[in-house]
């Protein structure tokens, strides 16, 4: 059989299994509830693995194979912050809070939990726009990096591997909803899991194994196994917290804490989040190795996908592709729900509609007409909202692929704070959450256009900032209705939490 | 200078968090398993 015909084999049974869990969830989606947020009945492996996969996207193995290879073993570090503040403690601090108060709240998003914690239509319009801008050029980034991936290992054309990566992402999603997305989600994590093990283990065999290594980079610089080495803290530190501490105001991984079925769900959720997530080692250690085998690089993004073709026969080559295919298309899979919800929800509903609450109250008068309606809604919101991505995908302007260096920045500095200091912060008023998200924003775009001043991330002053500005505007302004307080804390609670 | 497997401390440690990690959440989920905070259904 020939390689073509393998990969071609491989990639076709896993994109037909797919198109197939997409059309089962599409039969159990009938609600808004279910479209958004799986009818809040996700289980703790689904919930995990899907959060991983959805954390981990093909721009982190293929990019954090290019670091890895730049930068050497201190790299490990992005991964070490990865597992303990992206997984870990995310799930810990945040999981069960978040979890609490969008039921309370009664709220399918993040824009719409921002909205009614602080009681600000403004701070939920500002944040879903935000959503809805960088996560279209986030998943524009996806979408290139799986389609010269596909290019890079098939030979398949750029704009082909594009179109069926995207083609296929856009039917699971726009039928199946959210639960589509964590079941296949749930079974991309896996593929990724054995397709970086695969390579990981290839690797470390190739050179000996990791003592040998580390002996071997030394010799070529001391700095690629030493830390901070070639890279400096600046670097290093300020790229280690933007993919780790970050998380905590990404939304598509938010969702995942607030679709549970129960609290209970987080006490087997954080430790399988924790070992799946333990997985973004792989890509930085197999990039610091490939220095060695693959040694006159001049681009160090293709250190991963050269490694694959020459360490592995073509099964091998076929199964770390579905694994980095698997990657992108979760991460892709997860924004676009997340677009549609802030498209759906935040921009079009808002006061109006006031979200769940009257979908619920359709159905009651006729149970399938209020639920169908937000259905459909949001199917064709998410399936503008891909294609809108796709085809930026196909020819991305340089000005798109420039945004999507900012794009987790600006995201995280907006929706950071509202919603870490929204379930713990009771003095937290409408003029802080909302100020803390424009000035937060403006202040990560404002330094990465400005080139990274200090070699520092743009998360970094943009969240700093935003912090600031959150904590003086709350202090100086009045504090936030009694009623609004009782209804996000729930009653009774309140003042054992002041 | 060096540390297990070949590499220096300061790098090593990177694999010590994430096991670390990993011992943070089974003890945190053994903790709310045996009678620690309510749970919700």
């Amino acid at each position: 059989m020939s390689s073509v015909a393998v990969y071609g084999t491989v990639l076709g049974l896993y994109l037909a299994v797919l198109i197939a869990m997409g059309l089962w969830m599409g039969r159990r989606t009938r609600s808004a509830e279910d479209f958004y947020i799986g009818g809040r009945q996700v289980g703790p492996w689904v919930t995990a693995f899907s959060f991983v996969a959805a954390y981990f996207s093909s721009v982190v193995i293929v990019g954090g194979g290019a670091f890895g290879y730049r930068f050497g073993m201190s790299t490990l570090w992005i991964a070490a912050s990865n597992v303990l503040i992206g997984c870990t403690l995310a799930w810990i601090v945040l999981g069960r809070r978040v979890w609490e108060f969008t039921k309370r709240l009664d709220t399918m998003t993040i824009p719409g939990f921002i909205g009614r914690r602080y009681g600000a239509r403004e701070a939920e319009v500002f944040s879903a726009l935000v959503v809805f801008v960088f996560m279209i050029v986030y998943n524009v980034s996806v979408l290139v990096g799986m389609g010269r991936i596909m290019e890079g290992l098939m030979g398949i054309p750029y704009v082909t591997g594009v179109l069926i990566a995207g083609t296929i992402i856009l039917i699971y999603v726009s039928i199946g909803g959210y639960l589509a997305v964590v079941w296949t989600s749930f079974v991309q994590a896996w593929i990724m899991i054995f397709g970086l093990l695969l390579l990981g283990f290839a690797a470390l065999r190739a050179v000996g194994g990791i003592s040998a290594a580390a002996v071997s980079l030394a010799a070529i610089d001391r700095g690629l196994v030493e830390t901070p080495g070639v890279w400096g803290w600046g670097g290093l530190v300020s790229f280690a917290l933007i993919v780790s501490f970050g998380v905590w105001g990404m939304p598509q991984l938010l969702v995942r804490f607030y679709s549970m079925k129960s609290t209970r769900v987080l006490r087997l959720g954080t430790v399988l989040a924790t070992l799946g997530g333990a997985m973004a080692l792989f890509p930085y250690l197999t990039g610091a190795l490939s220095r060695l085998l693959l040694p006159a690089l001049d681009n160090p993004d293709l250190a991963i996908p050269m490694l694959t073709k020459q360490l592995l026969n073509p099964w091998g080559g076929a199964i770390f592709l579905a694994g980095v295919m698997a990657a992108g298309m979760s991460t892709f899979a997860s924004v676009l729900i997340i677009v549609s919800g802030a498209i759906v929800k935040d921009l079009l509903g808002g006061r109006k509609t006031n979200g769940a609450r009257i979908a619920r109250a359709d159905a009651k008068k006729d149970p399938d007409r209020g639920g169908s309606r937000e259905v459909r809604l949001g199917r064709v919101a998410s399936l503008g909202a891909g294609l809108v991505s796709l085809l930026i995908a196909l020819r991305p302007p340089a000005l798109v692929l420039v945004i999507t260096a900012f794009a987790w920045a600006v995201i995280a500095s907006a929706c950071l704070w509202p919603v870490v200091l929204g379930v713990y912060w009771k003095r937290g008023t409408r003029a802080g959450a909302t100020s803390s998200m424009i000035v937060g924003a403006v202040v990560a775009l404002g330094w990465m256009a400005a080139g990274r001043p200090l070699g520092v991330h743009g998360f970094i002053p943009g969240v700093l900032v935003s912090l600031l500005v959150f904590v003086f505007v709350s202090l100086a302004t009045k504090p936030p209705p009694r009623e609004l307080i009782d209804r996000a804390w729930g009653k009774g609670e309140v003042s054992a939490d002041v | 200078m060096a540390g297990p497997l070949g590499l220096p401390w300061s790098t090593f440690a990177a694999l010590l968090v994430i096991a670390a990690s990993i011992v943070i959440a089974i003890v945190w989920a053994g903790a709310r398993g045996s009678g620690g905070r309510h749970d919700d259904e």
